[in-house]
Order: C-alpha cells, then sequence, then structure tokens
C-alpha cells in the first residue's frame, strides 16, 4: 500500500475518522492507530511485522535497562547488545548478499575458487528507517539525553507510526514520544497544512518525479550510449529532480497524514537545490538522516573538535556510513566517499572566506547568490550518476556520452514533455524558495470546501498522466 | 472532536462537487481519465451516437459477429451496388446478450434508428449456456441503468453486484446516462481510425488463422456449448420487445445465423441446437422478421477460421461480401 494508490485513499480517511472519534479515550485512540500501522505495513509482507516488534521489544527492554542501570559496563554491555540487534537485522537483510558477494569476488581475485553461500533475502520495506528510529531511543538514553519511557504503547508507536515507517522521515524518540504522551488533536489549522502537505507532496511524486523517471532518467541510465552530451545532462538533471521529487514528496505526505492525525514529524527537506555551498545541502537534503548520522555517528567520533584531519576523517567516515546505508553496493560507498570530499573541501573553502572576512550573507548581490547556487547544484549532481548506476561499466557508459556531442542513435531524442517538467520543477524550487511561506499562508485561507476541489482536482490531474499505485525510489533503502 | 469531523466533511463536500462537475461534463468534451478497459467496443458506440450521418446498416451480436463483419468492406461493397454513400456500423461486443441488444434499441437508437438492423442469431447470443447467461456481467457492468439496478439487484447473480455499482457510479456508462457521481475511467486523446470497422481493433483480430482442432479447444468446449433445452421467455420477450421497437422506427430487424466451425457441432449437447433452432424460427415467423440461417447455407473454408466461432481477417471479409448480397433486396426497398 502506497501512499498514491486507492487503496490508501480509503484506508486513510477510515484511520482519521477513527482516530478523531476515539480521541477521549487516549489508550484505545493509541492502540487503534498502533494497530492501523501495522495493518498498513503487513500490506507489503506481514512477515516483516516480526522484525519491526522484535526491533521494537528489544529497544524497549534496553531502554528500561539502561534507565535503570549506572554501572558503566552495564549500561555498554546493553548498548551493544541493542546495536548488536539492530545492525545484526539490516546486515542480514540488507548487506549479507553484498558482503558475500564481495568475498567472493575478493577470493577470486586472488586466485581461490569463490564460493561462499549466499542468501537472498527479499529487503524488508524501511528496515533502515526504524532500526535507526529505536536505535535513537536506546542512544539517547545511553547519552543520558533522554529517560525511558514509561509507555511501551506509546514506543510501539514511536516505531510503528505508519506516515513515517517504510522511508522516513526518521524521527527521534526524544521529539515524537511527548507528543505521544500529550495525546494531541489536530486543530482546524493543522487539517488544511496537512493537507497541503499531502497535495504538494502528492504533486511533487506524480506528476514531477515519476514523469521525470519515465521521460528522462530511464531512458537514458538505461542505454547511455545511445546519448550525447545534451541527452546525457538532461537525464542527469532529470534523475536529479526525479530522487528529489519522490523522497521530498514522500517525506511531505508523510508530514501531512501524520499532522492530520495530530502529530507533527520534523522537517527532511528544505529545498536543497537552493543551497550556496555543498555544506548547506546536506542541511537541506534528507536533514532527518543526515542530523542522525551527526548525533550518533560524527560527534561521537569527535566532530569538529580535533584537528583539520580528524576533522576531515570524521566528515569521510560518516559520510562512508551515510553511503553505505543508502545501499548494498560500491557504488554507494564510492557516493558517500564522494560527498565526503565535497564537503572537507567546501568546509575548508568556507574557512578561507572566513579568514578573509568573505562569508555569503543573504544581501549578498543576486549574481552572486545565483552563481553560487548553480556552482553548488552542479557539483552534487556530478556525484548523482554514481547512485544511480549499477556498476563501473555503466558508469564509464555515462561519463562517455558526457563527452559525445551528438547522440549515437535516433532512439535518444529527448522528449519535450520532460523538459518542460524539468523546467517546471526549477519553477517550483525557486518559488518555493521565495514564496513557500506566502503559498501556505493563502492555502490555510482557503475554505475546507475550495481546499476539497483543489484536492480533487490534483487527484484527477495525477489520475490522467500516471498510472496508480507506482513505488517510492526510497523503499530500496 | 467536531472541529476535525466538520472539516473532514467540509473538505469531502468539495471533492465531491468537483468530482460530480468533472464527471458530468466529461461526456460534452470527450473527456476521460484513462482508455476504458472494454477494447475500444464501447466507444464504437460512442461515436455511433455522435456521427450525423443516419446508419443504414448496424450489425449487433457477440465476439462471433463482431468477428465476422468487416464495416469497410460491406461499405465499399454496398456503394459500389447501389450507386450511392452507405454508412454502416458494427456494434457487437463481446459477451453480447439479448438484454443488451435490448438496450442498443432502446437507447442507442433512440435518437438515430438504422435502416437495418442486422442481430446475430447464432446459440452463442441466445442460448450459449455460457455463466453470463441470462443475467451478463456485461449488461450489468456498461449497460443497467440504476433503476434496473435497484429492482433487480435481489435476483441478480451476487457476484455481478460490485460491477454493477462500480459501473453505475464509476463506469463509462455513468458518463454516457450522465448519471456519474465519480469517474477514474477518462482519457484525453485521439482514437485513431482503425481499417477494421471500429475504432479500435480487438487483438483479436488480429491473429492468424490457426489450424483447429477439437482437442487443442478444450475451453471453447467448456464456455460456448449449447445446453438448454428450455429456451428462456425473457428472451422470447426481449426478442418481441426489439421487434417491436424496430417496426415502430421503421427499422427492418434481421435474424442472422454466422456459420461456425462445423466440428463445434458434436460438442453440443443432444437436440440442444435442433431445440433452439426450432424456438428461432417459430418466435421470427411469429414476429414477422427474416432468419438467415447460414449454418446449413454456407461452408467457409478451414482456413478462414479464427477458432470455432471467430473467424479470421480473411474469413471476414469473404463473409462481409456474402452478406452485402442479402442485404441488398432490402437496402433496395423503399
Amino acid at each position: 500500500m502506497v501512499f498514491n494508490s486507492i487503496v490508501f485513499l480509503l484506508f486513510f480517511p477510515s484511520v482519521f475518522v477513527g482516530n478523531t472519534l476515539l480521541a477521549r479515550w487516549p489508550v484505545v485512540r493509541k492502540s487503534f492507530l498502533l494497530a492501523a500501522s501495522y495493518f498498513f505495513y503487513a500490506q507489503w509482507d506481514y512477515r516483516f511485522l516480526f522484525l519491526i516488534w522484535l526491533s521494537t521489544l528489544v529497544d524497549w527492554f534496553v531502554g528500561s535497562a539502561l534507565g535503570r542501570e549506572q554501572r558503566p559496563h552495564a549500561r555498554k554491555y546493553w548498548l551493544w547488545f541493542s546495536l548488536g540487534v539492530n545492525f545484526g537485522l539490516l546486515a542480514t537483510f540488507k548487506y549479507l548478499g553484498f558482503f558475500v558477494d564481495s568475498a567472493n569476488a575478493l577470493l577470486e581475485t586472488i586466485g581461490l575458487h569463490g564460493n561462499l553461500p549466499s542468501l537472498r533475502l527479499i529487503l524488508p520495506v524501511g528496515i533502515s528507517f526504524y532500526t535507526f528510529q529505536t536505535l535513537s531511543y536506546t542512544l539517547d538514553i545511553y547519552f543520558r539525553k533522554a529517560k525511558p519511557h514509561h509507555s511501551a504503547l506509546d514506543f510501539a508507536l514511536f516505531v510503528g507510526f505508519f506516515p513515517q515507517l517504510v522511508a522516513g522521515p526518521i524521527v527521534r524518540a526524544r521529539d515524537f514520544l511527548p507528543q505521544l504522551a500529550k495525546n494531541p488533536l489536530p486543530k482546524r489549522e493543522d487539517l488544511s497544512l496537512g493537507v497541503y502537505h499531502v497535495l504538494s507532496g502528492l504533486f511533487k511524486k506524480v506528476v514531477i518525479a515519476d514523469l521525470l523517471g519515465h521521460d528522462l532518467a530511464q531512458p537514458f541510465y538505461s542505454q547511455p550510449d545511445h546519448f550525447g552530451f545534451f541527452g546525457a545532462m538532461s537525464g542527469i538533471y532529470g534523475f536529479a529532480f526525479q530522487l528529489f521529487g519522490d523522497f521530498a514528496g514522500y517525506s511531505q505526505m508523510a508530514t501531512g497524514f501524520a499532522l492530520m492525525l495530530g502529530f507533527r514529524l520534523p522537517e527532511n527537506f528544505r529545498n536543497p537545490f537552493m543551497a550556496r555551498n555543498n555544506l548547506e545541502i546536506w542541511r537541506r537534503w534528507h536533514i532527518t538522516l543526515l542530523t542522525w548520522m551527526r548525533d550518533y555517528i560524527y560527534i561521537p567520533l569527535g566532530g569538529s573538535r580535533g584537528s583539520k584531519a580528524q576533522t576531515n576523517r570524521n566528515i569521510l567516515l560518516t559520510n562512508l556510513f551515510s553511503g553505505i546505508w543508502h545501499g548494498a553496493g560500491w557504488n554507494f560507498l564510492l557516493w558517500g566517499l564522494v560527498d565526503g570530499i565535497t564537503i572537507c573541501l567546501s568546509r575548508a573553502y568556507q574557512q578561507m572566506r572566513k579568514t578573509a572576512g568573505f562569508l555569503p550573507t543573504p544581501q549578498d548581490p543576486s549574481w552572486m547568490i545565483w552563481s553560487q547556487r548553480f556552482l553548488t547544484f552542479h557539483i552534487w549532481l556530478l556525484a548523482m550518476p554514481i547512485f544511480r548506476t549499477r556498476n563501473l561499466e555503466h558508469l564509464s557508459q555515462v561519463g562517455r556520452s558526457l563527452t559525445r556531442l551528438h547522440p549515437t542513435s535516433t532512439a535518444a531524442a529527448i522528449p519535450s514533455r520532460g523538459l518542460l517538467l524539468l523546467a517546471l520543477a526549477l519553477a517550483m524550487t525557486i518559488i518555493s524558495e521565495y514564496q513557500g511561506p506566502r503559498i501556505r499562508r493563502f492555502w490555510l485561507q482557503l475554505a475546507p470546501e475550495l481546499q476539497g476541489m483543489a484536492c480533487a482536482s490534483l487527484l484527477g490531474l495525477c489520475g490522467l498522466l500516471t498510472t496508480e499505485g507506482s513505488p517510492f525510489i526510497y523503499f530500496q533503502f | 472532536m467536531r472541529p476535525a469531523l466538520l472539516f473532514f466533511l467540509r473538505f469531502s463536500i468539495g471533492v465531491f462537487l468537483l468530482f460530480a462537475a468533472a464527471n458530468l461534463c466529461a461526456q460534452h468534451f470527450h473527456f476521460r481519465w484513462h482508455q476504458v478497459p472494454n477494447h475500444g467496443y464501447l466507444q464504437v458506440v460512442h461515436d455511433f451516437q455522435q456521427n450525423d450521418s443516419p446508419a443504414d446498416l448496424v450489425f449487433f451480436g457477440t465476439s462471433a459477429m463482431r468477428n465476422a463483419i468487416v464495416p469497410l468492406v460491406v461499405k465499399e461493397h454496398l456503394q459500389q451496388q447501389l450507386k450511392r454513400p452507405v454508412e454502416v456500423w458494427n456494434l457487437a461486443l463481446p459477451g453480447a446478450t439479448p438484454e443488451i441488444a435490448r438496450f442498443y434499441v432502446d437507447h442507442i437508437f433512440k435518437d438515430h434508428p438504422p435502416r437495418i438492423f442486422v442481430i446475430e442469431a447464432a446459440p452463442f447470443l441466445w442460448d450459449a449456456d455460457r455463466k453470463n447467461h441470462p443475467d451478463s456481467e456485461v449488461y450489468w457492468r456498461w449497460f443497467a441503468s440504476w433503476s434496473d439496478l435497484l429492482c433487480r439487484f435481489r435476483t441478480m447473480r451476487r457476484q455481478d453486484l460490485p460491477d454493477a455499482i462500480h459501473g453505475r457510479a464509476w463506469g463509462a456508462e455513468a458518463l454516457w446516462l450522465q448519471s456519474g457521481l465519480l469517474g477514474h475511467h477518462f482519457s484525453t486523446g485521439p482514437h485513431p481510425a482503425q481499417p477494421w470497422g471500429g475504432v479500435y481493433a480487438p487483438e483479436d483480430l488480429q491473429k492468424q488463422p490457426q489450424k483447429l482442432s477439437v482437442q487443442k479447444q478444450p475451453g471453447m468446449r467448456e464456455g460456448l456449448r449449447v445446453g438448454s433445452y428450455a429456451l428462456s421467455d425473457v428472451w422470447r420477450q426481449d426478442l418481441q420487445h426489439i421487434a417491436e421497437v424496430c417496426a415502430r422506427e421503421n427499422t427492418q430487424l434481421i435474424l442472422l445465423h454466422p456459420p461456425f466451425y462445423p466440428a463445434l457441432r458434436p460438442l453440443f449437447a443432444e437436440g440442444a441446437y435442433e431445440t433452439y433452432l426450432d424456438w428461432m424460427q417459430e418466435n421470427a415467423n411469429q414476429l414477422q422478421v427474416p432468419f438467415l440461417n447460414l449454418q446449413s447455407t454456407i461452408r467457409l473454408q478451414p482456413s478462414m477460421y479464427r477458432d470455432f466461432i471467430h473467424y479470421a481477417p480473411t474469413g471476414a471479409n469473404w463473409f462481409s461480401q456474402y452478406v452485402c448480397n442479402l442485404l441488398l433486396p432490402y437496402l433496395n426497398q423503399p
């Protein structure tokens, strides 16, 4: 069951009505939401509910134990137990195949016969997200930033809450559990804003992401040898906006649905393509993952407290971890490494500018702001083919297409619809940066009937343009 | 609690209003969400209704008739003979039943009565002993009205009920009768004309002739045997109603039995086919309607069949020309 499907269109109103009617009885209401969340997840594969339950139970008990236990050794053992279970789940379901294949390849390279057995396991949807959520609970308690929560029901709902269960945003226990404890109800403004986020996210996913993927990204990446420079660039741009539209769209829809149920999820995207340097991109793109990495990997490693070399090492390690989180493949590791390098270079450059007394400000001339954005976007963009391609051979085909002026095949025509959508995506990004708050204020002033009509229009447009229920890219992570 | 529910109610009203308006305007603007999943058969009927020129000849029946008649071939042949323009339509569709035929004369022909209406009179329309007889899922999905549904929901088959509700609220029929409240079967775009006579050429018409063998077509044996001995009174009434409406509209009704592959004959229950023929002839005599039984009159070559009852393109071409000669006298009448 994906958000952009007819089934979900029936599921969510039922949950909304149930959530509203049961508001007076918090325990019943939360139980209802939890049951609905498990039902939602079970539509993918009910067997993987056991993994969520395992992760929930383990971290609930570890959290309780860490709250009681004061001895440093014992606390450490409990933490390692939680880390072991959660990373063990990830290692088994997400990375086992990759490790075994890599070991076999290494053995072959040194002349030995690599025949290690590999289990081809189905990747449970959302495992990378909910394991990080449960880990944030135990890590916060371990580092004494939070106390164990008194309610197992609240904790289970925090882990399994369906809007963010399968593809984020990665919610922190210390942000969400207090909301659950208060039993919040959506206000009129929350409902309107929730609808706005859902529609906006749906438009990004269905109109921008899916169509750009179909028109530009998929044709290019499936046959890069057919394309010349302009076709290659349109494919690379197309994938960048497809990835953004898909992921940001999903996050926004999740935020909207949660808001309509009375809960606030953290912001996950903030117009990343408007960033003026590569450091800033990572404060605007997949914010919850990057802040998780910062708080639980970068800072424990030492952060920026040591020397420049140590700081750069910490940045690279964190980005490598981020890369491998995205997928079990050498291309993801490489992508993480490249991103880490660009961040280190960007940091060094910012340091130089600070020394020279020339830090960027919002009052800088427009040409400077836009040229910085242009450059930042394209530096980030050049790493995208590493993320998208299957292997080195595929990557080199993409690279060769960029050096070719003319396409090698008539099948490499760039559809005008794709270019129009690219222009639309760019326009939306710019408008959102400068007029986003005004648009939201305007929306909040509209009567619910008009909001309903806008929703129906968008649903109609989506029905015209696309097929129902196309999956979200980040489900594979 | 109340503000949330009130918001939800007002929001839903907005959604409903816009969908209802879009649905009601949909037909006017030739607007559909995506292709109606009926291989274009209903689109042909829609085009028939929109056509300004009165139809000279309309064929109706099941997939057998759909595959047997090529309107363009009939049209060209007749135009050569009559030395004047001729409008020919093949509105047959798979799974058609007598009640759908009745729907056509009552609704589709209301403003456009054809000069000649040829209905398939093979057992597959009137006595196919199919799973979808006598209350056809096709009828409930595309043609039944709300009043029909409300009056007959207790006697209709349970499995047809979701189709019926879907068809009334969401389906193409809802668009035609402008009674739809919600719709998701819309699409835009031109519909390319096909030489096979409809706007869409159904995939089955593209197949090449196959070497036929009883043993190789178990599905055919299962689905299309003639089995019942007591033909339904409802169908008799349907036929009578069709004849009456045709008479009232000065439309010549003709019952046409295209020949099926002879090897199918032994598969019928004993005596069933003869009973059917007698029943059809008796009704035709009573209603003073011509019954052209070509099963015993002509024989197509095996290569002209695609399967036991459907013709290959070569068979359809040949049969279409043959039928033209049969129908000429009726077209020559004032």
